[in-house]
């Protein structure tokens, strides 16, 4: 029997970047699980405060560009060698010094466009011309710690703690809000 | 000096909220009477480009001033200008980035701004310039019936490849920086707007784990476009180092054109960023620390510049070729004198003003050196093209070429469709980036007491 999954969560906001990240810190302590966060923009140290994940986008990225160096070389090769081997001023058809600048610019564009589609995947981004949004302030000055719950007893025990914290904003949300992962199908 | 230029140069009364209401007040106020001004000469500009431009599709380039010994002219000129002016942003955008040089987020959404306008510029040139404008689809390697494919040993064909991953990286940077304050525009505002800005900005909510994933691709970004940006005006060059032209066949050319091209950038950063401080009323936010770190850097870069033309020189002496020495005494005291010695006085001379914190630091005055470096900088191209080819190796062929009406007319039209396309920039998205500036106030919440332990 698979845990019930949190549908909803309670959010506590601030403006306040070093109230938020102590927040995280205290929630953490606190054993609160599957603990989220929105920021108008990134303070530094939220990783550590909240315990996000890194981000595998370098690796990806990273995969790309020797892929598309790779993929450079060989397409070069491939027309000038193999295809239709041409001479052109009594150079050899693979001379691949020639080869360089073109096997670099490959390698960049694979890299910046995998990077795209990679952020696109992690942060799960999609056009929205409906977007709701919990709070017009939380993209403007106004951080939230968002405590996902799925019985009555863990809600008060999210909302105590935020009291305890001396958060002067509490509200309760449905996750669907934040995260497309959430929408019911 | 890193310790100087790390400093943040805004004030500690700026708080978090007060920088969305004045980098957004723009978007939904009326048009002021300046900007309509401008709007209205840029479309003019403009407009005698495009009629300039018909003309030549029309009639060929025949109609150019070019000629059978001077090949390049006005439009690759024009081509390596454009392409240089988009340099500044992306080492505003990128390098600065890795260099964690904070101030940075003040003008980095529009100096890419303006390295996307100053690309689209650029590539037009060479588009135009080929004499069969309707085959520029030959340049791409794709399969035809002729079974033929590109030549790849070709620094042409290199060029090719750099400025469109220069042009597709820097919009897909450029737009991701954007994401988040599409965002917050999207939240502020209602109708049709909302709806629009609700999908440019991809459902963005600013959740934490978003952002983690974010701000790795953001850095992923400035690592790539670095070595890019460096590549294309190195590529850029060999274009012309390649060669076997007297003039044209050096190795200093890849980091002579890449400084010269961070040189004229920031001189045209500088040109855009006191009209737009002034107009839009952003001097907190763009302040006179930002406009001083700048001109430094034009100073900098005056200097670098300034040392190659005396190394071009002196190799050129040292080189013993009778072909190059001829070269390069023709620059200086040949029949085109004049655009030499423009270039000196404009690139070496005028930016020494900035060795004095005054100027540096005086708006009209960095204004109109501003525009010089421009000019400077458009003139040291002309000399590397046209004087090295003027007079080629058989005096029979020797020729002077002038620019026509029409290559004037299309330039004018190049800096009108770049001033309409930065106008337009200004009155539809954030001029400042939002999110990335309010991560770096002093005080984004008003916390400060003045204590030491308060600045971290």
């Amino acid at each position: 029997m698979m845990a019930k999954k949190a549908t909803q969560f309670v959010a506590g906001f601030t403006t306040d970047p070093q109230q938020f990240l102590h927040l995280g810190e205290k929630a953490r302590e606190a054993g609160f699980k599957n603990i989220d966060s929105t920021m108008p923009f990134p303070v530094h140290g939220f990783e550590e405060a909240y315990g996000y994940k890194g981000s595998w986008i370098g690796l990806a990225a990273f995969g790309a560009l020797l892929t598309g160096w790779a993929a450079g070389f060989s397409m070069q090769t491939w027309m000038l060698n193999f295809d239709y081997p041409i001479n052109i001023g009594g150079k050899p058809h693979v001379s691949w010094p020639a080869f360089v600048p073109v096997i670099f610019e490959c390698g960049i564009l694979f890299a910046a466009i995998t990077t795209l589609l990679s952020l696109i995947i992690a942060a799960k981004l999609r056009p929205n011309p409906m977007t709701d949004v919990v709070n017009d302030r939380l993209t403007h000055d106004l951080f939230s710690i968002v405590l996902p719950f799925t019985s009555e007893e863990e809600k008060t025990k999210a909302e105590a703690f935020l009291k305890e914290q001396n958060v002067s904003e509490i509200e309760v949300h449905d996750l669907e809000l934040l995260d497309p992962r959430y929408i019911k199908g | 000096m890193s310790a100087v230029l790390q400093e943040s140069p805004l004030s500690t009364d700026i708080r978090a909220s007060h920088v969305t209401d004045d980098v957004l007040a723009p978007m939904s106020a009326r048009p002021g009477l300046l900007w309509i001004l401008a709007f209205g000469l840029a479309t003019m500009c403009f407009g005698i480009g495009a009629i300039s431009v018909t003309h030549q599709l029309a009639h060929g380039i025949g109609i150019l001033g070019i000629n059978n010994t001077v090949g390049w002219g006005a439009y690759i000129t024009d081509f390596v200008f454009w392409v240089g002016i988009g340099h500044a942003g992306t080492l505003i955008s990128a390098i600065l980035f890795l260099f964690r040089q904070k101030w940075r987020t003040a003008i980095n959404r529009s100096a890419e701004a303006m390295t996307i306008f100053a690309v689209m510029c650029a590539g037009l040139f060479p588009l135009l310039h080929i004499g069969r404008n309707w085959y520029a689809y030959w340049l791409i390697p794709y399969p035809n019936k002729r079974d033929l494919w590109v030549n790849f040993n070709s620094p042409l064909l290199w060029d090719v490849f750099a400025v469109s991953t220069y042009a597709t990286t820097s919009v897909i940077f450029w737009y991701v920086g954007l994401i988040p304050d599409l965002a917050t525009v999207r939240d502020r505002v209602k109708g049709i707007k909302k709806i629009i800005f609700g999908t440019l900005s991809l459902g963005w909510k600013g959740t934490g784990q978003s952002w983690v994933h974010y701000e790795r691709a953001y850095a992923q970004f400035a690592w790539l476009a670095t070595p890019l940006v460096l590549s294309v005006h190195s590529i850029v060059s060999f274009d012309f180092a390649v060669s076997n032209l007297p003039g044209w066949h050096t190795t200093i050319f890849p980091p002579y054109f890449v400084a010269g091209a961070v040189f004229s950038g920031f001189g045209m950063c500088i040109t855009l960023l006191v009209v737009a401080r002034t107009t839009m009323k952003l001097e907190h936010l763009i302040t006179m620390d930002h406009l001083d770190l700048c001109n430094k850097v034009i100073l900098a870069t005056s200097w670098i510049v300034s040392l190659a033309y005396l190394t071009e020189i002196f190799v050129a002496w040292y080189s013993g070729s009778y072909y190059e020495r001829y070269a390069f005494l023709n620059r200086a005291i040949g029949s085109y004198w004049w655009a030499y010695w423009t270039m000196m006085i404009c690139n070496c001379v005028l930016p020494q003003l900035f060795w004095f914190k005054s100027i540096r630091r005086n708006l009209f005055i960095m204004f109109v050196i501003s525009i010089f470096v421009n000019v400077g900088m458009w003139f040291e191209r002309f000399n590397i093209f046209v004087i090295s080819l003027h007079q080629d190796f058989l005096p029979a062929n020797w020729n002077y070429y002038v620019p026509s009406f029409f290559d004037w007319a299309t330039t004018l039209g190049s800096f009108g469709m770049f001033f309409i396309l930065f106008l337009l920039f200004c009155r539809v998205l954030p001029v400042i980036a939002v999110a990335e500036i309010k991560s770096v106030l002093p005080d984004p919440v008003g916390n400060f007491t003045g204590s030491k332990e308060d600045v971290k």
